[in-house]
């Protein structure tokens, strides 16, 4: 990457100015001070159930801000400011659409009413207690309790700062010019000119920033009282335990979340990505809690370890208002349920999406598209969807097809439709500016582009060359991008093609940073610079929506792989982490970037199998498959220069290798739906950290190259060339847990193991105490599965208890939202295996499927049964393996529809 | 189902009514009442013939009409028709129709064409392995008829090489005398030139001059006085403007001696450098010769007995130079692997194009390769037997590697080329139909499959 193309916070006016103000330097800027409460303004609105007062500031009394307190359900609480009396002509952007509408409010009372012997009032959610926040007057601190312990202090260091929005100095002085630093250097303290440098202009590299709008960023510290450990704020290429970026002589750049495409990023960067999610969730041995920042701006974060311990860390947006919402725990299910009553869960993938999907830029006609489909038969491996990249266009106008190379689509998808596959195509936010392209003079004409700072369409380079970019966050233009979707209007679409958003950063080849100018104009007035980290995820909304809308009975759940993302996007579809290499540190970065992505909501991600640039070798190819098969969305997919590598296209024993990973993806699909499905009721993660599993073990907290799918099957895929072996740490001690190698089936307890990894190895364990739902009847894909019997895999924990769960439906519409699914649970306990309908189901019987199971492997059972008998008196044939502590029963042909009892005597 | 549903003829003994079923290939014993009862036992997957239960198994097609053939048991009941019979999807959501018929009669109509392909192959085959050996014969001919002629030549150069020489050294003589009077000469032309400014002349024409003057001077030790240089650059430019003329007509000729004419013709290019289309054209004309004229350039006097012995000298190096050439390169084509008989010896010195809707692909066998203008590489190699040809170094690809194409030879009636692919980048594929490939063992396999009915 060249890093120069993109700006650190030194680089950018705003947060220099804000960070500054932590490093112990002179802070030249006035309007920089204390604010403190008025007193008499502190309100307890029991209507509208907030608690409001004015701030004002210390020195500049007319800075005067408005803040209001709330609480929401399952222990939020919610804090908002912004100026009292703003400008008539300038206003700050609210973030929307990205909370869901069903948020509410609870009901509050004063723990300690403000009175004027004291400098803090307190309170408390109206019914639970969960915790409590207290507010110091002067100068303004906000605490939060939880469990009666100080978890999170607000402005402790007093980095709360706000610049009010103002009217432009009429007399244009010589601090409107960059470029005077040598004057600016002699005059340092006195002078504004430092004070105002980039306040009503920046420059970057070649590029102008008009900021008509002048300064108006926010600036806010909170510590995590007593936390050892700070997570999320994806997307970065660094490890899933943040890094401090100051204090103790560390100078880091602070971790950047501004949406961008980042040519060949490296590993271990706080640079920024693709996309943003302002969550940061901090856990130490006693508490979880969380900090959401809902601000779509450029925004910078500082991490810094101070006594305590404790992680304090400072946050600096370029606009909008402070909003900040405090998820107090205390564990990690409660944080992620937390969070997801905020924004949402995941929508339910369709089950062909959790296949696997073969990807190459470029898969370049008809024909090439019919030769890959036919070598995955030819070699006997699974596989759901092949992709077609930019090439397959009519010169990079989306909705079109190179008439040479794609003659019939239509046919095309037919003969994939036969076997049930799917296609995904790409389609771009950029928009070729030709007036012969019907999505151009449309949107040009219903004036729907983002405009430039003058007014005009805004014209960027981009794969088309001169594009226009659609300004998604009007609802109008989202539904009209949607409407582009119907058969009738995509030409050549069909039922079984689906979308690929890429470029919605948005990437603009000759823009600042390889993005658009800040200054660009969006609908009702808002700068480029309020919204820039939203405006993938309103693009990917509106591409999904499409896909709905499409079908006339509009219950088809849509499949929208979109790069760009933000808070809220996990409601949409699925992300992955863009352009990586064909390198083993990228391989390694791979789950970390994943768990990372996982804890803030954003479960169904992947990383390109193989890396996107250069060409793996058949070492790396086949650990890299290996790996991918057990992360959420797994595509294989490469860029234009690389060659092929289809997996059959190697030696043995690499290329069987890359199809038995493939296969085994499919034996566990059972397993990823459930974990998906469970997800939408309680938004825990896919893949977890091992420290979400086992919160309580200090020396886990660090790991992040092992995940845990759902809370049963932990991998620790090899990600080092030439590994013959390797150290896997098997979580639990302290709860006695044991697991058990899938491969040999023996149990281990839990430890830390030096393990062999021949190339054929994928370090996979089931927990003791899980039971694991397989098909293990692997088909061309996911759907000729749909019916075929389920392999029940028990893996006994020390007490010989088990349990774990089912979900079933149609796989692909929206008939689950109405009930119509079976979500069962099995137990194994008293040397009974109990099948029933989950406690937490809320089907209502509608469905049924064919299915039954076939197989009930148990493993860890002491000694052979003399009998297993049913519930109806059936006695039921079995196989038992001593040496393995093996059980295993054979046919025993329950319907997934119905309960049953299995008592073993 | 039946115990037996799924199972090939050729294995049906194996799966006769019993109280036990051995898995075929593995060491295991279960109940025959386990056949077919969709739940795999054998880990061979031999106890399912029938089902999908065993992933390891596969399922034989009858596909009467047409040609038997095995699925893997996971296609059984997936709801894809993979059978032509249909005897896959006997318990399933979709209704599989027999198309064995059709198909049959499709591929007996493929398979005859295959066949007529072979037989015609085979027959072109002859012709070619017939007009290799002609070949051959006439390439020996030719080479003995060539090595013959070359010594002759040799002496002749030889000769002719020692009457060069001594001519060469007389004109050096009267060259030296001739400079000396001309540099004489010169000396005064520039005492009168400094009375009037010179015009300024482009970068690039000072630089151009300055390395010729450098040259000069460098020859002559004696001329480093700086106040020398403009006449030498003058006296260069005026005789390279002569011999330019001299090559495009001979009026000027007349002109060769006379110091003023020289002038004005300095005069002329100064005017015309001020024209920068015509600057330039001058400018890379002079760049163009400088370098290759002799030093021996100044004087053309008395040039016509050594000049015609230079160019009979010259005639005869490069009569034997093609004839080594010619010998090098028949040589190269017999060292070549042309196959048993030389049969893919006719294909030498041949081209073959193939069209696509973006360009012509272009291989000429033993030789070279193309995109259009594009060079895909050069003839390197056989592989796998015959079965490949490797053309390798073609055009630098930007990002990538050199092009080279691999060429898959084929049986067909008539040499073709067919079906272009880019399985890596800037690395091609092409298939090549010709009767050199073709066999009578294969036609015998081809005609055997037709015998048994298929």
């Amino acid at each position: 990457v060249d890093s120069s193309k993109f700006k650190t916070c030194q680089e950018s006016h705003f947060c220099k100015r804000q960070r500054q103000t932590h490093e112990g330097e002179i802070n030249p800027m006035k309007s920089f001070q204390t604010f403190n409460v008025i007193r008499d303004t502190v309100k307890l609105n029991q209507n509208d159930k907030t608690i409001t007062f004015d701030l004002q500031e210390k020195t500049a009394k007319d800075n005067v801000l408005t803040m209001k307190l709330e609480l929401y359900e399952n222990g939020i609480v919610r804090m908002r400011a912004q100026e009292k009396s703003p400008l008539a002509n300038k206003k700050r952007y609210h973030v929307n659409d990205v909370l869901l509408d069903s948020i509410k409010t609870q009901s509050i009372k004063w723990k300690e009413e403000p009175k004027s012997s004291s400098n803090h009032f307190s309170f408390i959610h109206g019914e639970k207690q969960c915790c409590y926040v207290q507010v110091q007057l002067e100068p303004f601190k906000l605490d939060v309790y939880i469990m009666g312990e100080l978890a999170i202090t607000t402005n402790k260091d007093g980095l709360f700062h706000f610049e009010p929005i103002q009217e432009k100095p009429t007399i244009a002085g010589p601090e409107n010019k960059e470029g005077n630093t040598e004057e600016n250097n002699n005059n340092n303290n006195n002078n504004n000119n430092v004070a105002h440098e980039g306040y009503w202009e920046e420059r970057f590299q070649s590029h102008q920033d008009s900021k008509p709008n002048g300064p108006m960023s926010i600036g806010m510290d909170f510590t995590f009282v007593g936390s050892s450990h700070v997570y999320g704020i994806p997307e970065h290429s660094t490890r899933l335990s943040l890094k401090s970026t100051t204090g103790n002589g560390i100078k880091e750049n602070p971790y950047r979340l501004y949406n961008l495409d980042v040519f060949e990023y490296e590993i271990d960067k706080t640079m920024a990505l693709y996309g943003s999610v302002p969550l940061m969730i901090s856990h130490d041995t006693k508490k979880t809690t969380a900090i959401f920042w809902l601000n779509a701006a450029e925004t910078f974060v500082d991490i810094e370890d101070v006594e305590g311990p404790s992680k304090k860390t400072h946050w600096i947006s370029e606009t909008g208002i402070l909003d900040v919402f405090y998820l107090t725990g205390p564990t990690p299910s409660s944080i992620f349920k937390q969070y997801a009553y905020l924004t949402g869960t995941t929508q339910l993938p369709q089950m062909f999406s959790l296949g696997y999907h073969q990807c190459k830029w470029n898969y370049k006609s008809e024909d090439h598209v019919k030769e890959i489909d036919a070598g995955f038969d030819k070699h006997q491996i699974p596989y759901d969807v092949i992709w077609l990249d930019i090439e397959h266009t009519d010169g990079k106008r989306y909705f079109t097809w190179d008439n040479n190379n794609f003659p019939t689509p239509e046919e095309m998808l037919k003969a994939i439709a036969v076997k049930n596959r799917k296609m995904v195509n790409i389609v771009d936010p950029h928009i070729k500016r030709d007036n012969g392209y019907y999505i151009h003079s449309e949107a040009q004409s219903k004036g729907y582009y983002i405009k430039n700072k003058d007014g005009n369409d805004y014209d960027g380079w981009c794969w088309p060359g001169s594009s226009s970019y659609l300004d998604f966050t009007n609802p109008e233009i989202r539904d009209w991008w949607a409407s582009q979707f119907a058969y009738d209007k995509y030409k050549g679409s069909a039922p079984n093609l689906y979308i690929w958003n890429d470029m919605n950063e948005p990437s603009v080849f000759n823009g600042p940073e390889v993005s658009m100018h800040k200054d660009a104009k969006h609908w009702g007035d808002y700068e480029h610079r309020d919204l820039h980290n939203l405006y993938g995820f309103y693009y990917h909304m509106a591409s999904a929506d499409g896909l709905i809308k499409r079908n006339p009975d509009q219950n088809d759940r849509p499949f929208v792989l979109s790069r760009a993302f933000f808070a809220g996007s996990q409601r949409i579809g699925a992300i992955w982490t863009g352009d990586n290499a064909a390198e083993w540190s990228h391989l390694d970065i791979a789950n970390p970037m994943l768990l990372s992505l996982n804890i803030a909501g954003i479960t169904f991600s992947g990383a390109d199998v193989g890396g996107f640039f250069g060409n793996p070798d058949a070492e790396l190819l086949a650990r890299w498959y290996q790996a991918g098969a057990f992360q959420p969305f797994f595509r294989g997919h490469a860029h234009l220069d690389s060659r092929h590598r289809e997996p059959w296209l190697f030696d043995e024993p690499y290329s069987s290798v890359m199809k038995d990973a493939i296969i085994t993806r499919y034996t566990y699909l059972p397993l990823w739906y459930t974990t998906f499905f469970e997800n939408t009721i309680n938004g825990s993660p896919v893949i977890n950290p091992l420290w979400v599993q086992y919160p309580k073990e200090q020396e886990l907290f660090d790991i992040d190259d092992t995940i845990i799918i759902s809370n049963s099957l932990l991998v620790k895929p090899v990600t080092k060339q030439g590994a013959k072996s390797m150290k896997v740490i098997l979580p639990g001690k302290s709860v006695n847990e044991i697991w058990y190698d899938v491969d040999t089936e023996k149990p281990i307890e839990a430890g830390t193991y030096e393990i062999d990894t021949p190339l054929e190895k994928i370090p996979v364990y089931q927990r003791g105490g899980s039971i694991i739902p397989k098909k293990e009847r692997v088909r061309r894909s996911s759907a000729q599965m749909k019916d075929d019997p389920f392999t029940i895999r028990i893996a006994l924990d020390k007490n010989q208890f088990a349990q774990g769960q089912l979900y079933i439906d149609d796989e692909h519409s929206f008939d689950y939202k109405k009930g119509n699914y079976l979500y069962k649970q099995f137990t194994f306990k008293d040397n009974t295996l109990i099948f029933n309908t989950h406690p937490e189901s809320k089907q209502n019987g509608k469905f049924t499927s064919p299915s039954t199971i076939e197989k009930i492997i148990i493993l860890g059972y002491k000694q052979k049964p003399t009998s297993i008998v049913s519930e109806d008196g059936k006695q039921l044939s079995f196989d038992y393996d001593q040496s393995l502590s093996k059980l295993t029963i054979r046919k025993p042909d329950f319907s997934v529809n119905s309960n049953f009892i299995l008592k073993f005597n | 189902i039946t115990p037996q549903y799924g199972v090939a003829p050729e294995e049906l003994e194996f799966y006769k009514e019993n109280k036990v079923f051995n898995c075929l290939r593995s060491n295991k014993e279960i109940p025959f009442s386990q056949v077919n009862d969709d739940y795999c036992d054998c880990p061979d997957g031999t106890d399912e013939p029938g089902t999908a239960a065993c992933s390891n198994g596969h399922f034989w097609c009858t596909n009467k009409g047409h040609k038997g053939a095995y699925i893997p048991s996971s296609y059984v009941n997936d709801g894809v028709c993979d059978c032509c019979d249909g005897s896959d999807e006997y318990k399933s959501s979709i209704k599989c129709e027999n198309k064995c018929n059709e198909l049959g009669e499709a591929t007996r109509k493929k398979h005859n064409e295959e066949v007529e392909r072979y037989t015609n192959g085979l027959k072109k085959k002859k012709e070619m392995e017939e007009e290799g050996s002609r070949i051959i014969k006439e390439k020996f001919v030719t080479l003995e008829t060539l090595k013959k002629e070359i010594d002759p030549i040799k002496s002749e150069i030889k000769e002719l090489e020692v009457l060069v020489e001594r001519k060469r050294s007389e004109k050096d003589d009267e060259e030296k005398r001739l400079k000396d009077a001309k540099d004489a000469e010169k000396q005064k032309d520039t005492q009168k030139e400094e009375a009037t400014p010179t015009p300024t002349n482009t970068e690039e024409t000072v630089e151009g001059e300055a390395k010729v003057g450098n040259d000069d001077s460098n020859n002559n030790n004696n001329d480093n006085d700086e106040d020398l240089k403009p006449t030498v650059e003058e006296k260069l430019t005026s005789e390279l403007l002569e011999t330019v003329s001299k090559g495009k007509d001979n009026e000027n000729n007349n002109n060769h001696n006379n110091n003023n004419n020289n002038n004005n013709n300095i005069n002329t290019i100064r005017k015309d450098n001020d024209n920068s289309e015509n600057k330039s054209i001058l400018d890379s004309f002079y760049k163009l010769i400088v370098p290759f004229l002799p030093n021996s350039f100044v004087s053309f006097k008395d040039m016509g007995n050594l000049e015609g012995l230079e160019n009979e000298l010259s005639n005869k190096k490069s009569s034997l130079k093609q004839k080594q050439d010619e010998i090098e390169k028949i040589e190269k084509v017999l060292g070549y692997d042309t196959g048993v008989n030389n049969v893919f010896l006719p294909l030498n010195g041949k081209c073959f194009d193939f069209k696509t809707k973006e360009y012509t692909y272009t291989v000429c066998p033993f030789d070279k390769a193309s995109q259009g203008h594009t060079s895909l590489g050069k003839f390197e190699s056989w592989k796998d037997g015959h079965n490949q040809m490797v053309f390798e170094n073609g055009q630098q690809c930007w990002g990538g590697p050199k092009r080279s194409i691999k060429v898959f030879m084929e049986c067909g009636s008539e040499n073709e080329l067919y079906d272009v692919n880019e399985p890596g980048k800037c690395e091609y594929t092409i298939k090549f139909r010709t009767p050199a490939m073709c066999t009578e063992e294969h036609l015998k396999v081809l005609k055997l499959e037709s015998d048994h009915g298929l």
